[in-house]
């Protein structure tokens, strides 16, 4: 019995938070690259702004989880030679990430030495 | 990986060994424990109590670890060229690993007592890569010290590259005094810091851990049942304040004779115009070589009891130094390190020449943050601080544990208060000519220096109740492992104009969206 309603609590609270947390994080995450920067911007309640110009970029990862593949949505990661400096924007669809990370790594690709 | 031994390729190009006698000295460090150990399980048991087996293990043991160390020192090569380093070996999996030449960041030589009285050194070489902590150092264990000298001086010369015309001698000493040498007088503030306190700890820890391997033989022996009955025997008073009295004379003593012996006849110069030369310690020599170009800036710490002591000291933000594990994972290497506890004076003097200032950035006046920080730091910390008076509380009033637990327990809200205004107190930041100030820390007062040119990336964070009072915190992020400046609840505008200030066109296309700005 009580474990029954213990189960019923959690569902609740789970469609709950994804009802309530999911959209409001969604709204909440964005990510722009121009010609010198990118800049990711994420968090509810700690917000969280990263901006790298494209100079200083050392890798471009792209993961797609399998439900991201299903979703045809890609992570991008931009890391650069610092351990606080990594950017991930999440989600995107995977047309857009791909063409994200041909100009992220043409950009990076045009600067020399080893960005530090 | 095949590896063909060119023969005649040339002197900067063939490989070499590590030094013979390396053999020798590598076991005896292990050996010496196990001995160490051995005698004091002995010494409790009882000699009696010692067979036939445990000796001839204890032989068997260092008979590995001498063949193990030939080995290693059969199978371990390196050589130097134009281009690379490489260093090739391993016991059981070959590795052959090879790191281009300009990402080489500082060349680190350590050479304790035994290794001195054989003769031979460690060599670390630091490529600055972030993450992979043992993979992103080369570490030659060990070779002679003309060859460690050799390498230093070959390593980080840059320019023509006439490796194989460097001599053997060490660099040619730069015209005028040091940078910064050791001072009697700085002595003086070595028994404010805890260097001793750690030491005791370590120890009894150590010890603890002995002592739980020896099971309970220990607690039925002489001299701890005597000094349990001394304790139970004089005032609870007494025991406290004496316990007090001699840890801190103990601290005191110790830390002094710690620090002469770790820090004795430190000396930092810049030996050729590009790199800076660090070397201290009495006993373990360590010299630090770093290549100033990595250097990103400065950081100085200032511990509660040194600042008033008139005491701080100073940390190198760079590339491909820092605190890391050793390769047994035992010790701390801090090769980041600039000078050790010093006199403020000097410690501002050698920023200033360090980072080819007239003055030192960290003494400029510092913008300070606004009240709302303070209430931030406030909530951050009181409440949590109450948990444990409250909790006691309740269980004192059901009669469950004495009530004058939880009365004590309420310093620990005030000591919070006291630490969150400390902090307030500190928090600051400041962007003089082309270098980034922070200042921040309770106990430990830490401001960090960093050249504006070495910040690679922002990033900003703020809580939603911290968007009402428009606090926000900025991380200038460097290419350094640690050490990277972070301005703490600022008032939003501050930090978004210095951060937009400091480097230029990043920011700018960003803040025109970012509706808090409008001012």
């Amino acid at each position: 019995m009580w474990l029954v309603l213990l189960v019923c609590g959690i569902a609740v609270v789970a469609v709950a938070d994804v009802a309530v947390s999911a959209p409001v994080r969604y709204r909440r995450h964005r990510w722009e690259a121009t010609d010198q920067a990118v800049y990711v911007r994420d968090g509810v309640f700690v917000e969280d702004w990263r901006v790298a110009p494209l100079s200083r970029v050392q890798t471009v990862d792209t993961h797609r989880g399998p439900l991201q593949q299903w979703l045809g949505l890609s992570t991008v990661t931009v890391t650069t030679a610092s351990t606080a400096g990594a950017l991930k924007i999440k989600g995107l669809d995977q047309d857009d990430a791909a063409e994200l990370v041909e100009r992220l790594t043409a950009a990076t690709e045009a600067t020399p030495g080893d960005a530090t | 990986v095949t590896v063909s031994m060119p023969a005649a390729v040339g002197a900067a190009q063939e490989w070499r060994r590590l030094d013979r006698r390396s053999i020798w000295v590598a076991p005896l460090r292990p050996l010496a424990g196990l001995l160490f150990t051995g005698l004091v399980i002995v010494t409790f048991r009882g000699w009696d109590r010692v067979g036939l087996v445990e000796p001839l293990i204890g032989v068997a043991v260092a008979i590995g670890l001498f063949a193990v160390s030939a080995w290693y020192q059969a199978t371990t090569r390196y050589r130097v060229t134009d281009t690379h380093v490489e260093l090739h070996g391993g016991l059981v999996v070959r590795k052959h690993r090879s790191v281009a030449r300009d990402r080489l960041r500082s060349v680190d030589v350590t050479v304790d007592v035994v290794h001195r009285v054989a003769g031979i050194a460690v060599v670390v070489i630091g490529t600055g890569r972030q993450g992979g902590e043992a993979d992103d150092e080369l570490k030659l264990d060990s070779v002679s010290a003309a060859e460690a000298v050799r390498l230093r001086a070959m390593l980080l010369a840059r320019g023509p590259r006439a490796d194989a015309a460097v001599p053997a001698a060490p660099a040619a000493p730069a015209t005028g005094a040091p940078l910064a040498a050791f001072d009697a007088s700085w002595v003086r503030l070595a028994p404010l810091s805890l260097l001793g306190l750690v030491a005791v700890g370590l120890v009894l820890a150590g010890a603890g851990q002995l002592l739980r391997s020896l099971g309970d033989d220990v607690w039925r022996s002489g001299p701890v049942r005597s000094a349990f009955d001394w304790v139970v025997h004089t005032p609870l008073l007494v025991t406290v304040g004496g316990g007090i009295v001699a840890l801190v004379v103990l601290n005191a003593v110790l830390s002094t004779v710690l620090y002469v012996l770790l820090y004795g006849g430190f000396v930092l110069d810049r030996t050729d115009d590009a790199t800076l030369a660090l070397s201290y310690g009495l006993l373990t020599r360590r010299s630090v070589t770093i290549e100033e170009r990595r250097i990103r800036g400065v950081r100085i710490d200032e511990p509660l009891l040194l600042r008033i002591g008139g005491g701080a000291k100073a940390r190198i933000v760079a590339a491909g130094l820092g605190a890391r594990k050793d390769g047994q994972g035992k010790e701390k290497q801090d090769s980041d390190m600039l000078l050790p506890t010093a006199p403020v004076a000097v410690v501002h003097r050698v920023t200033a020449a360090v980072l080819r200032t007239r003055t030192s950035p960290a003494t400029a006046p510092l913008r300070r943050h606004p009240a709302a920080a303070l209430r931030v730091l406030l909530v951050q910390g009181v409440p949590a601080a109450l948990v444990p008076s409250v909790v006691l509380g309740v269980l004192a009033a059901f009669g469950l544990v004495p009530s004058w637990i939880w009365l004590l327990l309420l310093v620990l809200p005030v000591l919070a208060t006291v630490s969150a205004w400390m902090e307030y107190r500190n928090l600051g930041h400041a962007r003089v000519e082309e270098f980034l100030v922070s200042r921040a820390g309770a106990a430990v007062r830490n401001t960090v220096v960093v050249r504006c040119d070495g910040v690679i990336a922002w990033r900003f964070r703020r809580t939603v109740f911290q968007r009402r009072s428009r606090l926000l915190s900025a991380t200038a992020a460097v290419a350094a492992g640690k050490g990277e400046p972070t301005i703490r609840y600022a008032a939003q505008d501050d930090v978004l104009r210095v951060a937009r200030d400091a480097v230029p066109g990043l920011l700018a296309p960003f803040l025109e969206e970012e509706p808090a700005v409008q001012t």
